[in-house]
């Protein structure tokens, strides 16, 4: 198994509530690894450690055997260029165009001349499927086109990991769908390695290579999307289930 | 109650470090530079030279009424300037930008921080606080001092105004008075506690921003505390400021 990031005993506290307890996990270059879970399982805040946003109480995050949760903010900046990451609402900058979102970490760091920065994020917006739409501002854009973005953004440095945060949710069926193919169609022909976390079976079976199912706080299975399937752990069977009855229980 | 005020400050002084540390780091970003310098200074402007007009008229006036008691109306245009250039072009100009720009820059980080646009620019390797923090910081650090001498222009142009025109006295008196008694160091302290402000109040506005949480009402309530904080902090650090400087 050719392992890029590792992730070792992870624990993270906010306040008296113990959101992370002790995560393992490996993630395989150039696979796309899904992990799924309830909503308030800790995901978010798992994916949030592996690239920085937030710092552990405990644990590490191995990047090719350097650990994340310990470098200078500098030294991160250079590693976070290898990353792309797409989020759950977007978080596309709404004082920019779409071009200006889609150039924004090209014209940070490349020392591409402007036409080539312009070529570069038109071929990003061809490949996710955004029509003519450079000069629209993204409060005009409907929520699947901002996904679109999102990703353009996400993919117009060629990073060799991108994370995705609950790629599909709010959005309708069938843009899903097509959000779903995109990413999966995107990472086959880039190569690069992925980390998705959702909620959605359908998201999950529709990505994954690999599948970590995460509750309260720690990784209960992980495994491939046929091993997955046929878990006997019975948190797996009820969250397959998609049922309330089970040892997964819903905090109130 | 005290720990929060202590943990406040405490992030306001790490924040001020980390813009430090930022500002004489590459990139810099001279559009982002003058786009903040724009939105502070120039476009502040307007609103802080009627401001100073009207300060400067209505203090010339109310001063000869009491000046006239003991016939001293030809120190009007000493007390009208000495007040603008030590205390209320500075004072003034300050509150009024914390108004119009401090709390904009909250409701803006904020509202950047509450929907992940402040997470994304630190996922896309940028750093936030050089980014979003450290242009309106200098700009404030910059534009505070011209705006608060634009006020006092103004405000002393108001004063001319009214003891000239509506006291009668002689243009000569009003200026030779005004020279004689306002020295260039008057003018030099009110720009130092200008620049000051300009510090207070973009950092506190940048601060309350950066860490908004809790959605739109999360950035509104930030925006009130940066507001009131900024205004407060801007008050008492003239009174320390100034018993430190005369």
């Amino acid at each position: 198994m050719d392992v890029l990031i590792e992730i070792r005993d992870l624990h993270k506290s906010f306040g008296s509530q113990e959101v992370l307890k002790g995560v393992n996990l490996m993630i395989e270059r150039g696979k796309m690894t899904v992990i799924l879970g309830v909503s308030g399982c800790g995901k978010s805040v798992f994916l949030k450690h592996i690239i920085g946003l937030l710092k552990p109480d405990a644990g590490e995050v191995l990047l090719e055997g350097e650990d994340l949760t310990k470098v200078k903010e500098v030294r991160m900046n250079q590693i976070l260029k290898r990353f792309g990451m797409l989020f759950q609402n977007a978080a596309l900058f709404d004082s920019m165009t779409v071009e200006e979102n889609a150039a924004f970490p090209l014209v940070e760091h490349s020392k591409f001349s402007p036409e080539e920065i312009h070529r570069i994020v038109q071929e990003k917006l061809r490949l996710v499927g955004l029509p003519k739409i450079e000069t629209k501002f993204p409060s005009e854009l409907s929520g699947g086109m901002r996904k679109r973005l999102a990703l353009a953004r996400a993919l117009v440095m060629d990073p060799e990991i991108v994370l995705y945060d609950e790629p599909t949710t709010g959005l309708d069926p069938i843009v899903s769908d097509v959000i779903e193919d995109l990413i999966r169609e995107t990472q086959q022909r880039l190569g690069h390695t992925g980390v998705a976390i959702t909620h959605s079976l359908k998201t999950c079976f529709k990505l994954a290579d690999r599948v970590a199912m995460m509750e309260d706080g720690k990784i209960i299975e992980f495994t491939t999307p046929e091993g997955f399937r046929a878990s006997t752990d019975p948190r797996v069977r009820q969250f397959l289930a998609s049922t309330s009855k089970g040892p997964i229980k819903i905090k109130e | 109650m005290v720990l929060r005020a202590l943990e406040e400050a405490g992030g306001i002084f790490i924040l001020f470090f980390q813009s430090l540390y930022w500002l004489f780091r590459p990139p810099f970003r001279g559009t982002i530079f003058l786009q903040q310098m724009e939105f502070i200074g120039t476009k502040s402007s307007f609103i802080v030279g009627l401001t100073g007009l009207f300060t400067g008229m209505v203090f010339a006036l109310q001063t000869s009424y009491a000046l006239r008691l003991f016939d001293l109306e030809y120190m009007i245009g000493p007390s009208t300037v000495l007040s603008l250039t030590r205390e209320l072009g500075p004072v003034l100009t300050a509150l009024l930008v914390t108004g119009r720009a401090g709390s904009a820059m909250c409701t803006e980080i904020g509202t950047m921080r509450v929907t992940e646009q402040v997470d994304a620019l630190h996922t896309m390797a940028v750093s936030p606080v050089q980014y979003l923090v450290v242009p309106r910081i200098i700009s404030g650090v910059l534009m505070l001092p011209l705006l608060a001498a634009l006020f006092s222009l103004m405000g002393a142009l108001g004063g001319y105004l009214i003891a000239v025109f509506m006291l009668g006295q002689s243009p000569n008196v009003f200026i030779t008075e005004t020279l004689y008694s306002v020295d260039a160091n008057d003018f030099y302290i009110g720009l130092i506690k200008a620049a000051v402000f300009g510090l207070i109040l973009t950092l506190v506005g940048c601060y309350k921003g950066y860490r908004a949480e809790g959605g739109s009402a999360g950035v509104g309530k930030a925006t009130t505390e940066a507001v009131v904080l900024a205004s407060v902090t801007v008050l008492i650090s003239d009174y320390f400021l100034t018993s430190w400087m005369y």
